[in-house]
C-alpha cells in the first residue's frame, strides 16, 4: 500500500509539469501582450523594451520554462507584473480561504446528501422519496449565481442574519456560501446515493444478511452501505477538486478572497505568474485528491486493496527479470 | 419418531409485475418431519426457490406476495408472525444456504465476521472470545483454516465460499436447514464433497434439511423423501424409493428418463418434450397436459387431486380411472 502511495506521488512530477508547460504555452500563444497592459497603449517602444528585460520576457520560451519550474522547486512562485507582490504570499494568503469553502461545503454536501439518498432507496418511491428526488431537482436546476443572490437578499438584506459579503466573521460568513456551492453537488450525490443504494438492496449478499435474521437497520447500516459508497465516493471526490479551482461563482457573488478570484484576476491582467501559480497549487490539490479517494478505496473495498498490492509485486518482478 | 416439523397448506404465491401476475407457487402442500431429508425436485422456474423464500418470508418486496395458504414451523404459523418473530426464527431455527456462493457474501467483509454476525444476532449472551471460538470451531467443521478467518470473499474459491455459506447456515444449529440448489454452481468433485460434508453435519446436529436440487442424483443420495414439483405444484411425493423404483407421474418417469443410464448404454435419452408453461398463463386443467403423452379428455378440463398410495402420492388423472365424472 505505502509503495503504491509512493508510486502515486512520483506520478504526480511528471502531471504537474505537464500541466505547467501546457498552461505556460496557452498564456505565451494567446494574443495581448503583458508589458502593454501594464504600460498602457502609448507607452514608448524603448520603455516597453526595457519592461521586457525586467520582466525575463525577451529570454526564449523553453528557457523561461525551465526557470519557473526550477524557481517553484525552491518555493518561488515569482511576483505579479501589475504590482510587484509575491504571488506565493497571495495564494497563501487565499488557499485558506478556499480550501475553509470547499471543504465545508462538500461536507455539507456529503451530511445532507448522502443520508437522504439511503433514505430515499430504503423508503423507495414513499412520501420522502418523492419529497428528496423534488429536493434534489429543485437544487440542480438552480444556478450558483442566482441562488447566492436570493440568499443575499433573504438572509442578509432582509433578515440580516448572516453577513452579505467577505470573511470578516469567521465561520459563519462561509454558511451562505457554502449552501450556494454545495446545491448542486448535493442534488447529484443524492441521487446517486439512492441508486447505488437501490441496486446493492437487490445483492444476493443482502439477502443472505436477512435470512441471518438481521435487522433492517443492521442489514443498512453494515452490509448495503459500505457497497453503495463506493461511486458516491468517486464524485465526491471529484466534486471536491472542482471545487478548489471552481469556486469563482460563490467567491465572486460573496466577495471572498480566495484562489478562484485571483485566478480570473490573473487571466483578465494576462498576468503570468499569478495564473501559473494558481493552476500550480490548484493541479496540485487535484492530484491529491484523487490519491486520498484512491487511498479511501483501498480500506472500503478490500478486492481493491488486493489490486493495488498486486500492481506493485508486478512491477517487482518486471525489474528481477531484467 | 416422526414428529411434525414444518408443515405448508395449500401454499399459493404470485409475483405482481407490470403488466402480468405471475402465478410461481399454486396451491403446495408438504409436510417435513424432524430429522428428515426432503428433496424438492423440478426444472428450473418450477417455483423451488419461490417456496424456500416463502418459508423463510424473504420474498422480494413489493412484487412477491403470498395469497393463500399456511406455513407452520414447529406448531407456530410462520405467515402470521410478526416481523421481530420472523427475525428470530430466521438463521437461528430455520438457516438457508443459497444457490450462488459467488454473490450470497458480501465482498467487503472478512469472512470470519460474516460467520461472527449470525452467532452475534442469535445470542447475545456471549463475549468476542467466545464467538471467535465457535468460528474457528465452525471453519474446521466445513474444511476451511480457521487462519483463514481474516480473508475477504474474493480470495476464496467458488467450493470454499460455499463453505462459508453453509458454515454461515449451521452457526446456529438450526432446526430446519433449506438447501437452495447448494451444489449446482459447484464443479462435480467439489459438489461430492459438500454434500458428504452436509450430510455428515445433518446426522451429527439432527437438523431436518429442505434439499432443492434439480439433480436427482443429489436427491437419490441424500433424501429419505422427494417432492416433485412442476409449475409451483407438487405432483408427485413419496419416499426415495417409491419414487425411483416405482415413478407414476408421467413427468417423473420422464425426468428419470432423461438421465444417463450406465448399465444400459444402447438407447438414447429421451428428453421431456417442450417447455414449462408460462406461470402468467398457467393452461387449464393439469397444468402438465401439453407434455404429456398420456393426456386425456379430462386433464385439459380439470386440476387433478392427490391420488394416495401408502403414501405414495401422486397428482394424475391417470389413478382414477373410475373417478372420471366426478
Amino acid at each position: 500500500m505505502l509503495k503504491y502511495i509512493v508510486r502515486r506521488l512520483l506520478i504526480m512530477l511528471p502531471i504537474i509539469l505537464g500541466i505547467i508547460f501546457i498552461v505556460f504555452s496557452i498564456l505565451e500563444f494567446t494574443p495581448g501582450d503583458p508589458v502593454s497592459m501594464i504600460l498602457g497603449q502609448d507607452a514608448t517602444p524603448e520603455l516597453i523594451k526595457l519592461k521586457r528585460e525586467e520582466l525575463g520576457l525577451n529570454k526564449p520560451f523553453l528557457t523561461r520554462y525551465i526557470t519557473y519550474v526550477l524557481d517553484i522547486v525552491r518555493g518561488d512562485f515569482g511576483t505579479m507584473y501589475a504590482s510587484g507582490n509575491s504571488v506565493g504570499e497571495a495564494i497563501a494568503r487565499r488557499l485558506p480561504v478556499t480550501l475553509e469553502l470547499s471543504i465545508l461545503s462538500i461536507l455539507l454536501a456529503v451530511i445532507v446528501g448522502i443520508p437522504l439518498g439511503v433514505l430515499s432507496a430504503v423508503k423507495q418511491y414513499s412520501i420522502i422519496d418523492i419529497f428528496s428526488i423534488l429536493f434534489a431537482m429543485i437544487l440542480s436546476a438552480m444556478p450558483g449565481f442566482w441562488l447566492g443572490l436570493m440568499l443575499i437578499l433573504i438572509f442578509s438584506t432582509k433578515l440580516g442574519l448572516f453577513p452579505s459579503f467577505g470573511v470578516g466573521d469567521g465561520l459563519i460568513s462561509f454558511i451562505l456560501p457554502c449552501i450556494t456551492l454545495s446545491a448542486t453537488y448535493t442534488a447529484v450525490i443524492v441521487r446517486m446515493t439512492r441508486s447505488c443504494m437501490l441496486e446493492v438492496i437487490n445483492q444476493d449478499y443482502v439477502r443472505t444478511a436477512r435470512a441471518k435474521g438481521a435487522t433492517e437497520s443492521h442489514i443498512i447500516g453494515k452490509h448495503a452501505l459500505r457497497n453503495a459508497m463506493l461511486p458516491v465516493l468517486t464524485t465526491v471526490g471529484m466534486y471536491f477538486g472542482a471545487l478548489m479551482g471552481g469556486a469563482v461563482i460563490a467567491e465572486t457573488v460573496f466577495s471572498l478572497p480566495g484562489l478562484g478570484t485571483l485566478l480570473v484576476s490573473g487571466i483578465t491582467a494576462k498576468d503570468t505568474p499569478t495564473v501559473l501559480g494558481c493552476v500550480t497549487v490548484i493541479a496540485t490539490s487535484i492530484s491529491l485528491i484523487n490519491l486520498s479517494v484512491d487511498v479511501a478505496y483501498a480500506y472500503i473495498d478490500p478486492r481493491i486493496k488486493a489490486q493495488y498490492a498486486s500492481m506493485g509485486l508486478v512491477k517487482v518482478k518486471v525489474r528481477k527479470r531484467k | 419418531m416422526s414428529e411434525i416439523l414444518l408443515e405448508i397448506k395449500d401454499l399459493e404465491v404470485q409475483y405482481l409485475t407490470m403488466d402480468a401476475t405471475i402465478r410461481a407457487v399454486n396451491g403446495l402442500s408438504l409436510i417435513l418431519n424432524r430429522g428428515e431429508t426432503l428433496g424438492v425436485v423440478g426444472e428450473t422456474g418450477a417455483g423451488k426457490t419461490t417456496l424456500a423464500l416463502s418459508i423463510m418470508q424473504l420474498l422480494p418486496k413489493k412484487i412477491g406476495r403470498i395469497v393463500g395458504g399456511c406455513i407452520e414451523f414447529a406448531g407456530q404459523s410462520l405467515l402470521n408472525a410478526s416481523a421481530k418473530a420472523m427475525r428470530s426464527v430466521r438463521g437461528d431455527e430455520i438457516a438457508m444456504i443459497f444457490q450462488d456462493p459467488m454473490t450470497s457474501l458480501n465482498p467487503v467483509m472478512t469472512i470470519g465476521d460474516q460467520i461472527a454476525e449470525m452467532i452475534e444476532l442469535h445470542s447475545t449472551d456471549k463475549n468476542k472470545k467466545e464467538i471467535s471460538v465457535k468460528v474457528d470451531e465452525l471453519l474446521e467443521v466445513v474444511g476451511i483454516p480457521a487462519t483463514r478467518k481474516a480473508e475477504y470473499p474474493h480470495q476464496f474459491s467458488g467450493g470454499m465460499r460455499q463453505r462459508v455459506v453453509i458454515a454461515i447456515a449451521l452457526a446456529c444449529n438450526p432446526t430446519l436447514l433449506i438447501a437452495d440448489e447448494p451444489t449446482t454452481a459447484l464443479d462435480v468433485t467439489i459438489q461430492a464433497q459438500v454434500l458428504e460434508m452436509m450430510e455428515d453435519l445433518k446426522t451429527r446436529l439432527n437438523t431436518s434439511m429442505l434439499l432443492i436440487t434439480h439433480d436427482l442424483g443429489v436427491v437419490a443420495a441424500m433424501c429419505d423423501s422427494v417432492a416433485v414439483m412442476y409449475a409451483g405444484r407438487i405432483i408427485e411425493y413419496g419416499t426415495v424409493e417409491q419414487i425411483f423404483d416405482s415413478p407414476r407421474h408421467p413427468y417423473t418417469i420422464g425426468l428419470l428418463n432423461a438421465i444417463p443410464n450406465l448399465e444400459n448404454k444402447s438407447h438414447r435419452l429421451i428428453p421431456i418434450e417442450g417447455l414449462m408453461p408460462n406461470p402468467a398463463l398457467l393452461p387449464i386443467g393439469c397444468s402438465f397436459h401439453p407434455r404429456c403423452k398420456k393426456c386425456m379428455e379430462i386433464c385439459r378440463r380439470q386440476n387433478p387431486i392427490n391420488f394416495d398410495d401408502a403414501g405414495h402420492r401422486v397428482a394424475c388423472h391417470l389413478y382414477f380411472s373410475n373417478t372420471e365424472d366426478t
